[in-house]
């Protein structure tokens, strides 16, 4: 399977790097020891650089750098930068249509700054999936417009034997410009 | 390479400057508490140490004994094991047992009134063959109260030769078929004392 994937995905490969940003309302879950979850949305805006190898209209990789920040804080006192990276499978179309429709699934990991009283920093892990389209406008160069849904699962946070367990999810829309060569 | 400035740059283009100044969702620990149940003990004596966590958000407090490690400030007078059980040693004084979980923690002083004499107690000592008898251990602390210690002191069973007489450590003697003297002994740390019995046919 994987052969074919990537016999597939050699066919017109070009490499390419892309940047762009998101914005999106993240729906937070938290689990206090002993309590009824509490429910909070934060709105994520960041930016996210990628690199990606594959053809446009079929099969591509794609791995992506991510710093974002959230709005409200919801596991300490004071959350900054959340970094995050992610893998990505593609599939792409081509229906002559002047764009270039795609789906995609993948996962990531990501690292919160917080200031908690015996952490600094808590991980994250998700998968998504989702869709978008590739825009040609230059020669090398097209925009990426795409929305997935993402699941996360954030790390345990440390009650002394028990913990504060946390999930949360989005639609995370991602508008950017990619040079492929 | 570490880029410092990076970080704040994004957050300036993204967010926008200044922190959040919401209470977060999440609650976390606010401080850990230690208490004894008593602040003075005789050597062989036992005290039970309780850490209690508290919590922000109105999370209820939680008895974390096991959960933070203990440790004593002079293992010559006391030791805490790890579910915060303090038992004196061999000397007497003031020892500070302190019970800890990351960056909290709280410590409690404990006077330990150390043991002076033991005395081996029994009610005969001419005994006869596959005769029990319970034996007593008295001990005499630095401040002259007496205690029984049989549980707190070391039994030992002399001169058996090939018999089959035996001593538990809670001071149970069990002549079997011995004939003649049989020695005991306790000890701790020590401090001694010791007992004859003659077991007869």
């Amino acid at each position: 399977m994987l052969l074919i994937f990537f016999g597939t995905l050699q066919a017109e490969a070009t490499v390419h790097l892309g940047i762009g940003g998101i914005s999106s309302t993240e729906f937070f879950t938290v689990s206090n020891p002993g309590q009824n979850d509490a429910e909070e949305k934060a709105l994520l805006q960041g930016v996210q650089f990628k690199a990606g190898y594959g053809d446009i209209r079929a099969y591509a990789v794609e791995f992506d750098l991510g710093y974002a920040r959230y709005d409200k804080n919801i596991f300490s006192s004071k959350d900054t930068d959340y970094i995050y990276f992610d893998i990505s499978l593609i599939k792409a179309f081509d229906f002559n249509i002047g764009f270039y429709p795609f789906f995609k699934l993948g996962f990531g990991t990501g690292d919160l700054e917080v200031r908690r009283t015996v952490t600094n920093s808590m991980s994250s892990g998700s998968f998504f999936g989702g869709v978008g389209a590739y825009i040609p406008i230059a020669d090398g160069f097209d925009l990426e417009f795409s929305t997935i849904y993402r699941d996360k699962s954030w790390e345990d946070l440390d009650m002394v034997g028990d913990y504060v367990e946390s999930t949360s999810y989005l639609f995370e829309p991602y508008l950017g410009l990619n040079y492929r060569f | 390479m570490r880029m410092p400035w990076f970080g704040p740059l994004l957050s300036l283009l993204i967010i926008g400057c200044g922190d959040n100044t919401n209470i977060p969702l999440a609650g976390d620990i606010a401080s850990i508490t230690v208490e004894a149940n008593a602040t003075q003990l005789y050597a062989t004596q036992q005290v039970q140490m309780t850490a209690t966590a508290h919590f922000t958000h109105g999370i209820d407090d939680r008895n974390v004994t096991e959960n933070v490690r203990w440790e004593e400030s002079n293992r010559s007078i006391a030791t805490v094991d790890a579910v915060g059980r303090v038992r004196g040693t061999e000397y007497g004084g003031n020892v500070e047992i302190t019970g800890s979980y990351k960056q909290f923690g709280e410590s409690v002083v404990l006077q330990v009134i150390a043991l002076q004499s033991v005395r081996i107690d029994a009610n005969e000592t001419n005994l006869s063959q596959e005769q029990t008898l319970q034996l007593r251990a008295t001990g005499t602390f630095e401040d002259g109260k007496t205690l029984d210690v049989t549980d707190a002191v070391t039994w030992m069973l002399g001169n058996t030769g090939e018999s089959n007489a035996s001593l538990d450590q809670n001071g149970t003697l069990y002549t079997g078929d011995a004939n003649g003297s049989l020695e005991i002994n306790v000890t701790r740390y020590d401090i001694n004392d010791s007992l004859s019995v003659i077991v007869s046919p």
